[in-house]
């Protein structure tokens, strides 16, 4: 499972690899979310906005999760899309966490900076 | 269409007269836009009495689009002159007054010799002030090197209309075209980068070598002008977010609307700034973490091909 960190302009996008373990607890956590209550839209400002996961290669009903902000938009084959709650930016953080090995140190930097904001 | 008024009395209404020969309008203007130190917004706040400037009203969008100006600009003459060219560009104006021509408010009282002659006098008493105050200054301080290499052409572009959804509606296209896409406004759903088309990709996050990728692509620093050939000629702006940590690049495009439109990455395209207002200018805009604006460009046809 291939997470995107949704962080440059122009640069390519750094990424980093989650294995069968990491994903299966990523999915036990997106699990455990409470919906979303009002509406939320990914951030779109310039410089990090959030993370992208692939998740099309393992799971077979989710397409693609977006963690971003506090809230995490998941989309599933059917075209559909659920919007969680991610509390203090908890699931961001712990995905950051797990790929912070593959990761630049600047861009790690930069990343845990926006967390702490 | 062009409407023309001589900021010279200080009582009577002000001579206006319009000229409306699209051949002799668009020469004016590349006369007035040549030097860009010539026009202001307004008359200078120091404009005392006498010939003050020339208020030039551009009456049509596509014109004022088509040379970068705005609706109304300002030359001025005499000891505020932005530059020695504003007597000649002056005289220009003052050639374009047509006998007959109704100047002035109808009420007006006349003058003793025909506006043209006037006007002519009177700029020419302005542009000897003018180099009177010049010549003081001379040994005071030598021009800025911005002011001294300022362009003395003016390049026929084009301006593509604000069309966000070509860049939106389908999420692939949306993810995987970038800043540089769109300031290509160029498709090629390989978040293209500069110099990557011609086998030389930046090395370094800067304005230097990203300029240097984009040019090797194609384009050209602006006022390095493209033949009609190169059509669409897009007017873009690079910026850098120089770090620490975040380095990055980023790229504006002028839309016909007047506006800068950009695309941050994989998000949607937006004429809006990280303040949420609309972008008119790209060097004050709110650009987060790009700090650092490189310049202006221009894309043609041939870097559109070129990137990838």
């Amino acid at each position: 499972m291939d997470v995107e960190v949704d962080l440059y302009s122009g640069r390519p996008n750094p990424r980093f690899h989650l294995g069968p373990a990491t994903a299966a607890e990523l999915m036990h956590r997106l699990a455990a979310l409470p919906p979303l209550s009002g509406r939320a839209t990914p951030r779109a400002t310039l410089g990090y906005r959030g993370l992208r996961v692939d998740a099309g290669v393992i799971e077979s009903t989710i397409t693609e999760i977006v963690v971003s902000g506090g809230a995490v938009f998941v989309c599933d084959r059917a075209g559909t899309q659920r919007v969680l709650e991610d509390r203090e930016r908890g699931l961001e953080r712990w995905l950051v966490e797990a790929g912070a090995g593959q990761l630049d140190p600047n861009e790690v930097a930069v990343l845990d900076q926006d967390l702490k904001s | 269409m062009l409407r023309i008024t001589a900021d010279i009395f200080s009582g009577r209404p002000n001579p206006v007269w319009e000229v409306s020969d699209e051949l002799e309008v668009r020469a004016t203007l590349r006369a007035l836009t040549a030097d860009r130190g010539l026009l202001t917004d307004a008359a200078p706040p120091e404009s005392g009495l006498g010939f003050r400037g020339f208020r030039v009203e551009v009456l049509s969008d596509e014109l004022a689009q088509d040379f970068g100006v705005d609706a109304a600009t300002y030359l001025a003459v005499g000891q505020q002159a932005g530059s020695p060219r504003a007597a000649e560009v002056g005289d220009r104006l003052v050639s374009l007054i047509e006998p007959g021509d109704p100047h002035t408010a109808a009420d007006a009282p006349p003058l003793d010799v025909p506006l043209k002659d006037f006007l002519s006098e009177q700029l020419g008493l302005a542009a000897a002030l003018e180099s009177q105050s010049r010549a003081s200054l001379a040994d005071q301080a030598a021009p800025p090197a911005a002011e001294a290499a300022a362009p003395a052409v003016t390049c026929t572009i084009e301006f593509g209309a604000f069309n966000p959804g070509f860049w939106n509606n389908d999420p692939n296209v949306r993810l995987n075209n970038n800043c540089y896409n769109y300031a290509s406004n160029w498709r090629t759903n390989t978040f293209a980068q500069p110099g990557r088309g011609c086998g030389h990709m930046y090395t370094a996050i800067t304005c230097a070598e990203v300029t240097r990728g984009a040019i090797c692509d194609g384009m050209h620093r602006r006022f390095d002008c493209f033949p009609d050939s190169e059509k669409p000629r897009y007017l873009v702006a690079l910026v850098v977010a120089p770090g620490p940590g975040f380095r990055d690049y980023h790229w504006y495009r002028k839309q016909k609307e007047g506006f800068w439109g950009h695309k941050p990455g994989g998000t949607e395209a937006r004429n809006w700034d990280e303040s949420h207002n609309v972008i008119t200018n790209p060097e004050t805009a709110n650009r987060g973490p790009y700090t650092i604006f490189c310049g202006y460009f221009y894309g043609c046809h041939s870097q559109q091909l070129r990137i990838k």
